[in-house]
């Protein structure tokens, strides 16, 4: 990459030391870390027993990796987020008392780091494609159509409202489900497929 | 100073929805103004799980949008289209399609259109594509093509094919080999499917070469020029050639076939690519005699000739067969 981290608008803060910018933080964790999503997703699934915490879990591991980029942007992404996930878990094992740490100490995070595809993967277009299309075919028709209308058409919200005759508050709450599972589609089911 | 664990007790969930509020408001509604991007900037302060949250959607919006399945064109034709794909065999949509009406039936044509194109033993063909993206076709080759308004998917049957892609960031050029596939970044590439072997060499630009896919654990690798691939079902090893050698392996695109300490063996299985006689080598040690040398493919009588001449070997020729030997 020909960014580097300590040239994307690093900030001298008095007496915290340096302080990375939130847009250069922004975008290396859109290029470098959210690509690894469901690598990230499946190593939180397999080393937990409750699927229905993931989603917190991930989210627990994306802020922990904020925090750190806002001291310093760690070097090597993929790494610290499986380092950072493992941590993780072995923390919330502890305050769970329930399964004695040496159990999970050995969780294999660097391994696992390993076989995630560096940060300039481009992905296979037609299997994006495909993804992003069986992710509109699942949403509620009436939440596709806004989705639809809102970026084929390039309706705005209140066109959309007229144009679907609903509230613009249900035209709000179409858009906002949309929104998050076509993200889901594009980065948390990359590999879902097969678990 | 912020703690991440706080975050904690907010389930991601709830974040992740206000998250996708806020993008939306800010997105799809005009009336976003300097207070609203003021209040946003101070929600995504207040911690970092509201960070994380809302620039992963925008990555995620931007990326789907990105794939031109939500980009602006046809209004409506693409949703007709898409959903009667999504419900029936593709041969079924076509139909339904071209009943609907003759402007939809039209656009039906151009959306997805696979071209077949081959060549046969020692035949070489030069095509352009809908997309202005150019292939030369060595002998023996067969060529799948389909370029569509918003993917572009070749497959290369067999044979070898020499890809000059027309770069388009909307529609990145995948062309498909035996399970393996590469996706052009704006490049020029060299592609050989043998027997059970894949050989992608890189002239210009950048590619992305993805293993098998029905692997557990798909390999991959990006390209840049002067990188040779060799790929077979289960395994791939990228090395590197300067690139006057790599010019040398698209000498074929010249009618000439160049050896660099190649085998006999080896030098006979390319002349049979491209010529209905065949040649045979027989004897392990003549087999393993190397030349170097630059000659037309197609003209098998000169290098039996040089090739006699050079190691002092027999030349017979028996039906459709030379079988070389000491």
């Amino acid at each position: 990459m020909a960014e580097t981290p300590s040239n994307c608008g690093n900030v001298e803060h008095q007496g915290q030391g340096p302080k990375v910018n939130a847009r250069a933080i922004a975008a290396w964790f859109m290029r470098e870390v959210l690509p690894l999503e469901s690598y990230l997703t499946q190593f939180l699934r397999a080393n937990w027993r409750n699927p229905s915490d993931v989603t917190d879990l991930r989210q627990e591991v994306y802020s922990r990796i904020w925090l750190a980029a806002v001291r310093q942007i760690p070097d090597d992404p993929k790494r610290f987020l499986f380092v950072t996930a493992r941590n993780l878990l072995i923390t919330r094992l502890r305050d769970e008392h329930v399964v004695p740490i040496e159990a999970i100490a050995e969780l294999d995070a660097v391994d696992f780091a390993a076989d995630a595809p560096g940060p300039d993967r481009i992905i296979i277009a037609r299997a994006e494609l495909r993804r992003l299309q069986s992710a509109l075919d699942r949403l509620p028709p009436r939440c596709r159509e806004a989705i639809v209308l809102a970026h084929i058409e390039e309706l705005s919200g209140h066109e959309i409202a007229q144009r679907m005759n609903i509230s613009e508050s249900a035209v709000s709450a179409h858009l906002r489900r949309g929104l998050r599972a076509l993200t889901d589609a594009m980065y948390s089911e990359e590999r879902g497929e097969k678990s | 100073m912020k703690s991440a664990n706080q975050d904690w007790l907010a389930p991601a969930m709830d974040i992740e929805d206000k998250a996708a509020d806020l993008l939306q408001q800010q997105r799809y509604w005009k009336q976003w103004s300097e207070s609203d991007q003021t209040a946003l900037d101070q929600w995504l302060e207040q911690s970092a799980s509201h960070s994380v949250a809302y620039w992963r959607l925008v990555a995620g919006m931007e990326r789907a949008e990105r794939l031109s399945a939500l980009k602006p064109r046809k209004v409506g034709v693409e949703y007709v289209l898409n959903r009667i794909k999504s419900v029936l065999p593709r041969a079924v949509a076509a139909i339904a399609i071209v009943a609907i009406t003759g402007a939809v039936a039209i656009y039906a044509l151009t959306f997805s259109h696979e071209q077949v194109f081959h060549t046969s033993v020692g035949g070489h063909e030069q095509i352009t594509l809908a997309d202005g993206t150019r292939v030369e076709l060595n002998t023996d080759t067969v060529l799948r093509a389909t370029i569509a308004a918003d993917y572009r998917d070749v497959s290369l049957e067999h044979g070898e094919a020499y890809f000059q892609i027309a770069h388009d960031v909307k529609r990145p050029f995948v062309v498909n080999v035996e399970g393996h596939a590469i996706t052009d970044l704006g490049t020029k590439f060299l592609i050989r499917a043998g027997a059970q072997r894949l050989v992608v060499q890189l002239v210009e630009g950048r590619a992305k070469i993805e293993g098998n896919m029905q692997q557990m654990r798909p390999q991959s690798a990006i390209l840049t020029p002067g990188d040779v691939v060799v790929a077979t079902t289960n395994s791939m090893t990228v090395s590197r050639k300067p690139l006057g050698q790599l010019l040398e392996a698209l000498a074929w695109r010249r009618g000439i076939l160049q050896f660099d300490n190649a085998t006999l063996a080896d030098a006979a299985v390319e002349f049979n690519r491209y010529n209905a006689q065949k040649l045979v080598v027989v004897g392990a040690d003549v087999r393993k005699l190397t030349l170097t040398d630059k000659l037309p493919a197609k003209n098998v009588g000169l290098f039996v000739r040089s090739v006699k001449a050079l190691f002092d070997l027999h030349a017979e020729t028996r039906g459709a067969e030379i079988v070389l030997s000491r």
